[in-house]
């Protein structure tokens, strides 16, 4: 455990000055700051909206729509693409195999960090959905605050799922990112896979690819857009999560050169 | 008491090349030893085998008198290294490179100021890393392979890229460092003058073979009986005849004649001998003397 500590010290220490930090801020802001502006632009519109009992459910539901179709995965396949892009750009994965850390440590820190950038990612989110409701009250004066208490019980759900549901895209990225040096080779195959994920929602099997968790979650809603299987899609989720980073570590420890 | 010690290394590429054939090398503990050979001759190879950058085929590795396949965490808190082209992250300063290792090691937040002083980087401030010179790099890589006060240190090429006030300043620390700390230095260069003046102990490698392991004065000594003249002539082929007519077996080589050694009288009355059949005698001079000229014979007959 120690031992990972002052791993993960260290990687996360690499992602300063990174483009980590304006990924994690301009893809957790982006929808909230464009909900602002609507609702700014539009702000004669706001005090029904403002008045509903359901308006915090409403406003959630409306924010997600964009995050867990597009940025959500995309966000997944670029930071998990740029950690382990950090070693192969640098040439610095040999100084990494002989730092006195297990490859285990050095396996779990990494993958630490960029779980850590997609909880950044939730919670900047989540507290750019609260700015987008109070930013327009605060600036509109006929605006009423919001009705209707907020349902931290539910969000706090959802945002559960949603990470579970984004694991097997790090996963599938984490063993792609590390076993290719090529950024091209993780990123290109990640945008494949989203782009196969949109394509096969309507498909009855298409909860089968990895990708499509958070879209196939967001549209249950929404059922004309996608088959929604009536199996646990999160359990699906959480079982490639942990086949593809098992696979990441066997491939990991197999390397012949490291570095 | 050796510091490292590898048994018969075997390595073989996967497109089936050998590149290690059965070498064998002991560093002793406190020296400063020179991993000496041709670009190509295994190396780097072998480096990288000993810090486990590559899946040892054949063959065992020591360092410390402990199996490094058992104790390789243990030993690697205790190594520092630098191999080929230095490690660092462009997008970072050098402080901050160093800190990620700071942190792994937990050695104090001081030890960065003083390793950045210590390899000449101490104005380099805020500097970012993809703004260095090659050189600078290089320095920085040995700054990061020095931050634990490691016990053993391995450098691959320490000195590329460095200018020669640069290469005299790595040498001189490096030499302080195993005078004062105690340190042993193993590092590879492909020119044996570059480390000549700093090392205690050389290897030199061809063709994937360990073809010479000893101090420095032991290789000298070894070659002595080797040594020959080296005469050059206006005419080599006429030279031949007088010196077989004296009964001196000479044999003509790339840049004049080869010949054995001899007492200085006998050089003089060869070269009278020259000059009365109107040959003009350019240079008279002993080969193989110089330690160049030994790495040279030793990695070219190894090819």
């Amino acid at each position: 455990m120690i031992t990972f500590v002052r791993a993960f010290k260290g990687e996360w220490l690499k992602t300063r000055h990174s483009l980590a930090g304006w990924l994690v801020l301009c893809g957790s802001l982006f929808t909230p700051l464009a909900i602002i502006v609507a609702r700014l632009v539009h702000h004669r519109r706001l005090e029904p909206i403002y008045s509903a009992e359901d308006f915090w459910p409403h406003l959630w539901q409306d924010a997600w729509q964009s995050m867990a179709i597009f940025f959500l995965p995309l966000f997944a396949i670029m930071v998990t693409s740029l950690i382990t892009q950090i070693e192969h750009r640098n040439n610095a994965w040999k100084q990494v195999h002989t730092l006195p850390l297990g490859l285990g440590a050095i396996f779990v820190s990494k993958l630490g960090v960029i779980m850590l950038l997609i909880v950044q990612f939730f919670v900047l989110f989540n507290l750019g959905i609260w700015l987008s409701a109070i930013i327009p009250y605060q600036l509109t004066a006929a605006v009423p605050y919001p009705q209707g208490a907020i349902p931290f019980g539910d969000f706090l759900r959802d945002n559960a799922r949603y990470f579970v549901d984004c694991l097997p895209i790090i996963a599938v990225q984490y063993l792609l990112g590390l076993r290719f040096r090529n950024f091209l080779v993780p990123l290109g195959v990640g945008f494949l896979m989203w782009i196969g994920a949109l394509a096969a929602l309507p498909w009855k099997f298409g909860y089968l690819i990895p990708y499509t968790y958070s879209m196939l979650d967001y549209l249950k809603h929404d059922p004309g857009k996608a088959f929604i299987p009536t199996i646990d899609t999160h359990l699906f989720a959480l079982g490639y999560a942990v086949a593809f980073i098992m696979a990441a570590y066997v491939l990991f420890r197999a390397m012949k050169e490291r570095g | 008491m050796y510091c490292l010690e590898a048994f018969e290394l075997f390595h073989r590429y996967s497109n089936h090349d050998v590149v290690l054939d059965g070498i064998n090398m002991r560093v002793p503990e406190g020296s400063i030893y020179g991993f000496l050979g041709p670009n190509g001759a295994g190396k780097t190879t072998t480096l990288r085998l000993l810090l486990g950058l590559l899946r040892c085929q054949q063959g065992s590795i020591s360092i410390f008198g402990r199996g490094f396949e058992r104790h390789r965490i243990e030993i690697l808190e205790h190594v520092g290294s630098m191999i080929e082209s230095p490690s660092s992250y462009d997008h970072l300063d050098a402080t901050e490179n160093l800190a990620i290792l700071q942190r792994v090691y937990r050695c104090p937040k001081q030890r960065i100021a003083e390793v950045l002083a210590q390899v000449g980087l101490a104005a380099t401030q805020r500097k970012k890393v993809r703004q260095f010179s090659l050189g600078m790099k290089q320095r920085l890589g040995i700054a990061m392979a020095l931050l634990h006060r490691p016990k053993l240190l391995i450098l691959d090429e320490p000195t590329n890229g460095l200018d020669a006030n640069g290469m005299v300043e790595i040498r001189q620390l490096l030499v302080r460092l195993s005078r004062e700390d105690g340190i042993t230095i193993l590092l590879s260069s492909h020119l044996l003058a570059e480390i000549e003046k700093l090392v205690t102990h050389v290897g030199v490698i061809g063709r994937g073979r360990m073809v010479y392991e000893g101090t420095l004065a032991d290789l000298r000594q070894q070659q002595q009986p080797s040594m020959s003249l080296s005469v050059r002539t206006s005419n080599d082929r006429r030279a031949l005849e007088v010196l077989s007519g004296l009964g001196v077996l000479a044999t003509t080589v790339a840049d004049g004649l080869a010949l054995p050694m001899m007492p200085d009288g006998h050089v003089a009355n060869l070269n009278r001998h020259l000059l009365q059949a109107g040959i003009d005698v350019y240079a008279i001079g002993t080969r193989g003397y110089d330690l160049e000229s030994i790495y040279l014979d030793m990695v070219g007959s190894a090819a």
